[in-house]
């Protein structure tokens, strides 16, 4: 029994280490980190492969049924995890979706050009003081509601942006006025097209709660992007984004490919 | 809620592999025993070694604890090592940027975490150096370890035989899995438990309940332990609680790179009960009186 167990312990460390070696290198693993996060991702895949494989061919220490069945359940949990929201077809892709061709940062829109970025990213951009008011912005989310922001007659649009991994992902983004913008419900994604104009005094809204699953939520208070047109949209295939406040205030990079705005 | 699990453990590995890794590293080719002889008599100077030590060794809390254990075992002394361990995953440079950063160059709370932080891992260090006795440590890590690592200055660690180099390279290594799944257990569990509270945690109730300041200091120190944040990324899970006091965020930030879930059941593993205790109720202690304390001077 006692070699069964250190042998299952070995396999799970092996399996622990090849799952995180795959994943590593494929676009799921934006459901769950950071890409920032990949190449230590591999480095420790490749160290508990090295270190399970050692270990089943030498086991060492007491077998324990409980860090057995605790890493049963660790099984369990990764395949139930599955890919998250990213598409099937993109899971073993071998181009990682940040390190693709960068695509043209600008949208036309009846003759007017606007800047792709997401709002975790105009959040940023604005609490830098680097998001001009004459600059024109098109930017993706989740919309959100909350008693506050409709007495301002306003929303707040969200992305989740990943600033590690999934458990401590942070709804950002800012709250809009635009006409019209009542017909849109919590959870709504909307393509938003305007420009921020700051506002005489910080407005901040303590009523916002989380927004889809992510429980923390928080947008920029001393600004309103005001919406020149709002577009009811689908679910992006990467609904998560990957902001670092450093980034913001470097020149425009999209981080997550075609879906980052 | 598993993605969430398994993101936190995807998170997590690599640095309970390195800490694992380096606690065997340390076993064998480091001579502690030297570097501990440097090390201060005196409680202040034990204590800055410790505090200095998570400046410029840097670790993550989950690969801090077996590091930290390695360290008492070798005959660093308790205040310094556990000092250390609290402290390291907090004050170090990465952690202090993303929190300037997280508070929009706010560096009071900066500084207050710093102090914080720093007079927890002290004060716990303090109070642990008098309960742990060398011998207990020894013998927990005898329990853990291969007889060979645990001697391997005194039975021919320099042989030149290569079947015998392999088979302790492999020893190394098996050592260091079996490290890694004695703690990974607890990150495991850890894991499961902070994403069921994220998933089902009454969000309108926490924010309705953080208005007062005390409360909310409880509340958010709480929150902290149930949810498992790593200490890059805590400081914007912090900002996000707009509607809590600032002395309420700093207690969050200060508490959760101590005590948390996954590092309660690392510690019971780690160390003797009482420490464990100690480790688990002295740092909330600190956090809470001194995050209300500041929440007075503000």
């Amino acid at each position: 029994m006692k070699r069964v167990l250190l042998t299952l312990d070995g396999a799970f460390v092996l399996g622990l280490g090849l799952y995180m070696l795959v994943l590593s290198q494929a676009d799921a693993y934006t459901a769950f980190m950071n890409p920032k996060f990949r190449l230590i991702t591999a480095a420790a895949a490749a160290g508990l492969c090295i270190v399970g494989a050692a270990f089943l061919i030498r086991p060492d220490g007491r077998a324990d049924r409980f860090r057995t069945l605790c890493f049963g359940v660790l099984g369990m949990l990764i395949l139930h995890a599955g890919t998250g929201a990213v598409s099937s077809s993109a899971v073993f892709s071998t181009t990682p979706p940040e390190t693709g061709t960068i695509p043209d940062p600008h949208v036309a829109r009846n003759g007017d050009v606007y800047l792709k970025s997401n709002p975790a990213r105009l959040f940023l951009l604005l609490q830098a003081g680097a998001a001009p008011a004459d600059h024109r912005y098109v930017t993706r989310g989740i919309v959100k509601r909350s008693a506050q922001l409709d007495g301002l007659g306003r929303f707040a649009l969200l992305r989740g942006n990943m600033v590690c991994c999934l458990a401590d992902a942070i709804a950002m983004g800012v709250m809009v006025a635009a006409d019209g913008g009542r017909e849109f419900q919590d959870g709504d994604w909307v393509m938003a097209f305007g420009r921020a104009e700051a506002t005489p005094a910080p407005q901040p809204v303590t009523d916002l709660g989380g927004a889809g699953e992510v429980p923390f939520a928080m947008i920029y208070d001393r600004a309103v992007f005001v919406a020149e047109a709002l577009e009811r949209i689908g679910r992006p295939r990467f609904p998560y984004v990957f902001e670092l406040p450093q980034s913001a205030k470097g020149p425009a990079r999209l981080t997550g490919g075609e879906d980052d705005y | 809620m598993a993605r969430i699990a398994v993101s936190i453990v995807l998170e997590a590995a690599p640095f309970l592999l390195l800490g694992s890794l380096l606690s065997a590293v340390v076993d064998r080719y480091v001579d502690t025993e030297r570097i501990a002889r440097r090390i201060p008599k005196g409680p202040l100077g034990s204590m800055a070694v410790g505090l200095l030590g998570g400046m410029v060794m840097p670790i993550c809390e989950c690969g801090s604890v077996p590091l930290a254990r390695r360290l008492l075992g070798k005959g660093v002394p308790p205040l310094t090592a556990i000092t250390y361990m609290l402290a390291a995953p907090v004050i170090n440079p990465v952690v202090l940027l993303s929190t300037y950063v997280a508070f929009s160059g706010n560096l009071k709370m900066v500084l207050a975490r710093v102090l914080v932080v720093a007079c927890g891992a002290a004060l716990t260090g303090w109070l642990s150096s008098g309960r742990l006795s060398a011998d207990f440590v020894s013998d927990s890590n005898r329990r853990t370890l291969p007889p060979d690592l645990n001697h391997s200055h005194s039975h021919g660690a320099h042989r030149s035989d290569d079947g015998e180099r392999g088979r302790r390279v492999l020893e190394f290594l098996s050592g260091g899995a079996s490290e890694f799944l004695d703690m990974g257990k607890y990150l495991v569990l850890g894991a499961l438990a902070s994403a069921a509270f994220k998933v089902f945690l009454p969000w309108q109730l926490v924010q309705a309940l953080a208005g007062n300041a005390a409360l909310a200091i409880a509340l958010l120190m709480l929150l902290a332990v149930l949810l498992c944040v790593c200490s890059e990324a805590d400081a914007f899970v912090a900002a996000a609680f707009v509607y809590a006091p600032p002395a309420a965020q700093l207690s969050f930030m200060a508490v959760g790179a101590m005590v948390d879930l996954k590092l309660v059941g690392m510690y019971f593993s780690a160390f003797p009960k009482k420490i464990a205790w100690t480790l688990i109720i002295v740092p909330a202690v600190c956090v809470f009186a001194l995050s209300n304390l500041l929440s007075l001077l503000e």
